[in-house]
């Protein structure tokens, strides 16, 4: 609670003097920048005379109907109840589905099974023979980006409507259960007898010790006000029961990314990121947190698109060339373009 | 962004609190009487009173806590506004109390700036542990003119550019880029000079530029501004995303006139009747826009009396005078009490009254925008400035080109979503509503045309934006051929002076939709087969040459009806299938405006603006809950246009006659016989329609 009354924050505390010729600051000006509590809206038109016999009624047909609520990702309104769940990944959890039309499910192209078990990309794939430096050892990514995916990024991250970012968030979750089977598997195979009876792998303990993200230039940063790949990376690792630290910089940007042809990006990704002044501590002491480990760290790089793994790849290398510990880098992204 | 927050000493009002773009700017005009002098004689103002001294807050805060904590400082006196502070409120006297306490010392000063930014950095958390924000006495230097003279120049140009506008600062930015005034040490000389408001956009709650509230906004970290909560609004996220932090640039309100004189009176111009000859309308277009033109000429009345609710609730108000108090817990009531006078100072402004509007109901095919016309031409040839928005794009993009014919001398200057002329200025304006958010007292003479189309109809925000975009005394003109139920109730009370044109403009009577009873849209497809009635009746349209409009409530319906009609006329030419989904839709119109197409199947999206010489409609699912009835009467209003086939068919197929249906033909057939009546009906007319009854 504030004491300030509603309105009248435009209420500028510089007044000069009136004078001739050019108007001041008069309250005809003031009238349209406040707008006192209780003070209705301007108006086209007079108000006309409330109906209440209808709106009654209107009311108690809203009662019987099913109960609406508007699509968390399309803003139209549907009937949670009525929508199948079919087809969707089983790791999302209930409150996605409740919240999600069933014409917006239907236009999302999961990634379910995958061709190149390094990228994750769901059809066959050269890139990744190309490489010839790995920084990452798998990727793995939510959706594929089609139109659609790219329109719904780009009403996130350029046009701001961060109150898409819980429902897009969500939508790793599939994505990261599978990347984290995986390794769940690959300890109980390699890991030795008294791994295999150690009850925090049988638990199904989270495989990961921290999530990052890929970042984004200051200015970048100032413009959107937001780090999509940053938000997104906190928010799994609150899903997930994870930690999330942003450890990477991103230096001041030549171009934008989606303007340049594949080798360019390749090129212009190469010294971009470096590792954050207190990435090597927090590595360290993640470490020394449990001396009993026998894997190196591992860390989760979050991002928003993986386009040709250049990205990911630099910010996997930043990361193994500050640390003071060896580090096993992982990443997960919500788009496979 | 963030602000800088400082204090300074006036000799009469003790220390004031102000928030700036440019503290350098700020420390020239209040500190160097040579600047500051030089920079307002450059501007035709007179120059302000030096400050005694100043302290600048060396760490910028996010621009909306800034003006915030600024405007707080300076109306409850130097006490943060927040919860942990209310005991200090009480014991705190305002340093501007005439005839109270001495001015705080510097020290002191100082120490309660520190208090205010660092409030204004945690409003209610602890303080934070990062430290003392740093402080610093600003010092008078002088000598320091020169540059002064260039940077009121471009304040000025600033100021006159962004007149009766509301605008971000990029937009401003790039607005102003053209004069070489968008930098924002110009636009906080403007400010200081009272010739642009400058604040945050979203403040207090509500975002400033959309007047959404509470409920609209988003409050989220922000790494622009380092704030945790910095909230940002939903609700107009079109047109750029205004947030606490971001800078809402307000102009002052536009001038009307050579040298801001306001509208020439009426009694200038030639009479009515000779102004309206010129635009060669029909007998109805004339008589209505006759009307129209009397309401826009007719001098401003003095507001009307009080209904009974804003009535009560003046009563109220006064009886109350502090009831925002009764708000607060009781705890602080004394605190509260001792605000109460302040509070009472911003409280004074009655309930906005809308500027006065009036109702062109004009039916399909009447001509709408010829009426306009006259309209504009007696605002704009009186010096002032016009506005004409509707809510579709493709509309204001039909409109363009006969606006420019129209008024060769004053070009319509055209914005929606992507338009090129952004940063042009003109005295007649065409744009799509949404525009209408970035203007703020700004026009003379609104017109909305088609209020009741998607997304005007049903926004709040837009409607509100409409109406503030209007200067004081202006004036608004609804088109429309299907008014919402409540401007029709208010235009049958005599709340909302109109006029209806029952008539198209060639003068014959509006095709009267026939029912038919049939399955669903999707039955029919299903089944592969329509019933006889409806066959026959498409075979006679498509033998006598029209092309068919087929409306359909569901996009999902609409391709299977298209393979249907083009299994059952397969000879008859090319069949296609829209909807708003349709990536082809732009080129589908295309082919069916050039007769490539011969039957176009769509959902309500071309019930409006698509206009075919020969055509028949056809209305599938009429009694789905998407047609109503102003949907059916504008679905209606596709056939029968031109003057060389003015009758057309029109057909609701259906299981069941709704209420709907039953509704769109009565109200045709009111306008028909409203049209007969008046006399506006050609004499041949009248056989036609004995063909069409007995068809
Ligand atoms: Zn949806
Ligand atoms: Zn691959
Ligand atoms: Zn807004
Ligand atoms: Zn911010």
């Amino acid at each position: 609670m504030t004491m300030q009354p509603a309105g009248g924050a435009l209420l500028s505390e510089t007044r000069p003097p009136k004078r001739s010729g050019e108007p001041a600051a008069d309250d005809r000006f003031l009238r349209l920048s406040e707008r006192e509590e209780g003070e209705g809206p301007a108006r086209l038109y007079p108000l006309a005379s409330p109906t209440w016999p209808s709106k009654a009624l209107r009311g108690l047909l809203g009662l019987l109907a099913p109960a609406r609520s508007a699509c968390g990702l399309c803003g139209r309104g549907f009937a949670p109840s009525r929508t199948s769940l079919a087809g969707l990944p089983e790791e999302l959890p209930r409150s996605w589905s409740d919240s999600v039309c069933g014409s917006c499910r239907s236009s999302i192209p999961w990634i379910l099974r995958i061709q190149c078990q390094v990228c994750g990309r769901p059809d066959s794939c050269g890139d990744c023979c190309r490489r010839t430096s790995a920084g990452f050892i798998r990727s793995r990514s939510a959706v594929r980006y089609t139109l659609e995916m790219r329109q719904l990024l780009a009403r996130y991250k350029y046009r701001g409507e961060e109150a898409l970012q819980p429902w897009l968030a969500d939508m790793l979750l599939p994505a990261y259960a599978a990347l984290a089977a995986e390794l769940r598997l690959a300890d109980r195979l390699t890991g030795r007898l008294s791994d295999r009876l150690d009850p925090d792998a049988r638990k199904g303990k989270e495989p990961f010790d921290l999530v990052t993200s890929v970042p984004v230039s200051r200015q970048r940063l100032a413009e959107r006000g937001f780090n999509q790949a940053e938000r997104l990376a906190a928010s799994l690792a609150v899903r997930a029961g994870l930690t999330a630290r942003p450890l990477l910089e991103r230096k001041e940007e030549r171009g934008k990314m989606s303007a340049k042809t594949r080798r360019e990006r390749l090129i212009a990704a190469e010294g971009l990121f470096e590792a954050a002044p207190e990435a090597a501590g927090i590595l360290r002491l993640l470490a020394a947190r449990d001396p009993e480990r026998r894997r190196p760290l591992r860390l989760l790089v979050v991002d928003d698109i993986y386009t040709t793994g250049g990205t990911m790849d630099h910010c996997a290398l930043a990361l193994q060339r500050c640390s003071p510990v060896p580090i096993d880098l992982y990443g997960l992204t919500w788009a496979r373009a | 962004m963030k602000a800088t927050l400082y204090l300074y000493l006036d000799a009469d009002k003790g220390w004031l609190a102000s928030a700036t773009l440019d503290a350098e700017v700020d420390r020239l005009w209040r500190l160097d009487a040579e600047w500051a002098a030089e920079a307002a004689k450059e501007a035709g103002a007179s120059p302000p009173r030096p400050a005694e001294a100043m302290l600048v807050c060396g760490a910028p805060l996010p621009l909306g806590a800034a003006y915030e904590a600024a405007a707080s400082w300076n109306r409850h006196g130097p006490v943060p506004a927040g919860a942990a502070c209310r005991e200090q409120l009480l014991r705190a006297s305002r340093p501007a109390a005439p005839g109270g306490a001495a001015p705080l010392r510097l020290p002191e000063a100082a120490e309660a700036l520190r208090r205010l930014a660092r409030a204004a950095l945690a409003p209610d958390g602890p303080e934070r542990p990062s430290g003392e924000p740093p402080v610093t006495a600003a010092m008078p230097r002088h000598g320091s003119g020169g540059a002064a003279a260039a940077l009121a120049r471009a304040a000025c140009a600033a100021a006159r550019a962004l007149r009766g506008r509301a605008l971000l600062r990029g937009e401003a930015q790039a607005r102003l880029a053209a004069a070489g005034a968008g930098s924002d040490a110009a636009l906080q000389l403007a400010a200081l000079l009272g010739r642009l408001r400058l604040g945050g956009a979203v403040a207090a709650g509500r975002c400033q530029r959309c007047g959404s509230g509470e409920a609209q906004l988003l409050r989220t970290a922000c790494g622009a501004c380092g704030s945790s909560r910095c909230a940002s609004c939903q609700a107009c996220l079109a047109l750029g995303r205004s947030r606490e932090c971001g800078l809402l640039v307000l102009g002052m309100p536009a001038q009307a006139g050579r040298g801001g004189a306001g509208l020439a009176p009426p009694e200038q111009l030639p009479p009515a009747a000779e102004r309206l000859r010129r635009w060669g309308l029909s007998p109805a277009q004339s008589a209505a826009a006759a009307s129209a033109l009397a309401f826009l000429e007719r001098p401003l009345q003095p507001p009307p009396a009080l209904g009974l609710r804003p009535r009560l609730a003046a009563l109220m108000r006064a009886a109350l005078p502090s009831a925002g108090l009764l708000r607060l817990p009781p705890l602080h009531r004394g605190a509260a009490a001792a605000a109460g006078r302040l509070f009472r100072r911003t409280r004074r402004h009655k309930p906005a009254e809308p500027h006065p509007s009036f109702l062109l109901w004009a039916v399909t095919g009447a001509g709408k925008t010829e009426m306009i016309f006259p309209l504009l031409e007696s605002v704009l040839s009186r010096g002032g400035r016009a506005l004409v928005a509707t809510p579709r794009r493709d509309v204001v993009l039909e409109l363009e080109p006969r606006l420019r014919r129209a008024f060769p001398d004053t070009p319509p200057v055209t914005l929606y979503g992507g338009s090129p002329q952004r940063e042009e200025d003109g005295r007649l304006t065409l744009a799509t509503t949404h525009q209408l958010l970035r203007f703020r007292e700004s026009f003379d003479l609104i017109v909305l045309d088609e209020l009741d189309a998607f997304p005007f109809a049903g926004d709040a925000m837009l409607h509100e934006a409409a109406a503030r975009s209007g200067a004081a005394g202006s004036r608004t003109v609804l088109l429309t051929a299907t008014p919402p139920p409540s401007l029709q109730r208010l235009a049958r009370l005599g709340r909302l002076p109109h006029a209806k044109v029952p008539v198209r403009y060639h003068r014959h009577p509006l095709p009267v939709p026939r029912l038919l009873r049939t399955p669903s849209a999707l039955g029919m497809a299903a089944a592969g087969r329509m019933p006889s009635s409806l066959r026959q009746a498409m075979a006679r349209s498509l033998d006598r040459g029209a092309q068919l409009f087929v409306f359909v409530p569901a996009i999902r319906s609409a391709e299977p009806v298209a393979r249907l009609i083009r299994k059952l006329f397969s000879d008859r030419g090319e069949v296609a299938a829209t909807h708003s989904q349709d990536p082809e839709r732009a080129d589908k119109v295309v082919r069916f405006r050039q007769k490539q197409l011969r039957v176009l199947v769509t959902t309500t999206i071309l019930e409006r603006g698509v206009t075919i010489p020969v055509s028949d409609v056809f209305i599938l699912d009429a009694d789905s809950r998407i047609f109503d009835e102003a949907s059916l009467v504008q679905s209606a209003g596709r056939a029968g246009r031109s003057a060389a086939d003015p009758q057309g068919f029109v057909w609701f197929a259906a299981a069941s006659p709704s209420a709907s249906q039953k509704r769109a033909i009565r109200q045709i057939r009111l306008m028909n016989r409203a049209a007969r009546k008046a006399g506006y009906l050609l004499s041949g007319s009248a056989s036609s329609r004995r063909f069409h009854s007995t068809f």
